[in-house]
């Protein structure tokens, strides 16, 4: 009986520790795929845009933004735009403010900023606080609307010319940087770049 | 079954101490983030967010209350609970699903999920009797092997929920 009673508890000590770090590993795990998700573009819902057709015009908008200096949208500029669409609300798009500038500086882009909801203060309050005071930064509800713009955060990229290059939602880095890529490989949506990658592979 | 008795009574007040150590850490740690998230609720007036601290100060009463009470006191905890819940629910029934809950950890969006899980967590605040007998070395053994098992269950259920939002 002693023995059987020493094995019970063993077995129980054991089954602890076993189940104890199989709740570690699944832990890991879920954070794993957290990140898997970070780098998988989700199919299909990246370029959903009802007006905005690569090779077009881009609306042209002409506005002061929240510094007050008249800012233009579209038409012939000295570099390429980085449209970048976002909302006080949209946790994502302030995570990824380092990381569009990040871009925009390196593929030398002119980046804008386009705001909506809340009231103009509050997003010149957060501007300042995340230092974008050098930065192009429009407060318009009506610009995302004539781009057709529906999940945040969303970036347009425009040519020299002012014509539609890529555009489509973006959770990070690699999104933005298709963007740029995709019209090198002659893609207009990032869609049409995540299938030539596939292909590829 | 007093040994049953009490692995919850104390396992469940190490759990809801665990947990409220984590979301105070987190809220004072990630304290951006979290004003943004607390501001994204659209319930306090604007002067009001300047006490944001008082939360991550209550909840480290909480855990207080538990320590000094040996777990027979969760009073703040369940409060809290039932605080969180409740805005989660109103924001819920405003339509609003793409604001951070501002729970801590991973980025996740509020959804009924958070309210049933704060129901849950309120469940094991709820005020309850100690157990008659003290519980022999092996019985705080278990109790500390359940309450860590139920820890990292809370968190991969936070994570496998915050994943579920994205994928």
């Amino acid at each position: 009986m002693e023995l059987i009673k020493d094995v019970l508890i063993a077995s129980q000590i054991v089954l602890w520790l076993a189940v104890l770090s199989l709740a570690l590993a699944v832990f890991a795990l879920s954070r794993q795929v957290a990140r898997l998700f970070d780098r998988i573009p989700p199919a299909g819902a990246l370029s959903v845009n009802a007006l905005l057709v690569p090779g077009e015009r881009a609306p042209l908008v002409e506005s002061d933004d929240i510094w007050g200096i008249p800012t233009v949208i579209g038409g012939p500029q000295a570099d390429l735009s980085l449209l970048f669409f976002i909302s006080l609300d949209c946790p994502i798009c302030k995570s990824l403010l380092p990381v569009v500038r990040s871009v925009a500086a390196s593929e030398a882009a002119n980046l804008v900023f386009i705001g909506d909801g809340a009231e103009l203060d509050d997003h010149r309050r957060f501007a300042e606080s995340a230092s974008l005071e050098q930065c192009s930064y429009l407060y318009s509800e009506a610009v995302g609307r004539r781009y057709a713009v529906g999940k945040l955060p969303y970036a347009v990229l425009l040519d020299r010319a002012g014509l539609i290059l890529s555009f489509g939602i973006v959770n990070n880095r690699e999104h933005l940087e298709s963007l740029f890529v995709a019209n090198d490989l002659g893609a207009g949506t990032v869609q049409q770049y995540v299938a030539q990658q596939t292909e590829r592979v | 079954m007093d040994v049953l008795w009490g692995v919850y009574f104390y396992g469940s007040a190490w759990l809801v101490l665990l947990i409220f150590c984590f979301a105070a850490f987190h809220k004072l740690h990630g304290r951006s983030e979290f004003l943004s998230a607390l501001a994204g609720y659209r319930l306090l007036p604007r002067a009001a967010l300047r006490f944001w601290w008082l939360l991550p100060i209550a909840e480290l009463l909480a855990v207080i209350e538990l320590l000094l009470s040996a777990g027979q006191s969760r009073w703040l905890a369940l409060s809290l609970l039932l605080l969180y819940g409740t805005a989660i629910f109103i924001n819920l029934l405003r339509g609003r699903r793409d604001i951070d809950c501002g729970c801590g950890g991973v980025g996740t969006p509020i959804g009924w999920g958070l309210v049933v899980r704060n129901l849950v967590l309120a469940g094991l605040a709820l005020p309850q009797p100690s157990p008659p007998q003290d519980l022999m070395f092996s019985g705080i053994a278990l109790t500390f092997v359940a309450a860590l098992f139920a820890f990292l269950g809370y968190g991969i259920a936070n994570q496998l929920y915050a994943n579920s939002a994205r994928g």
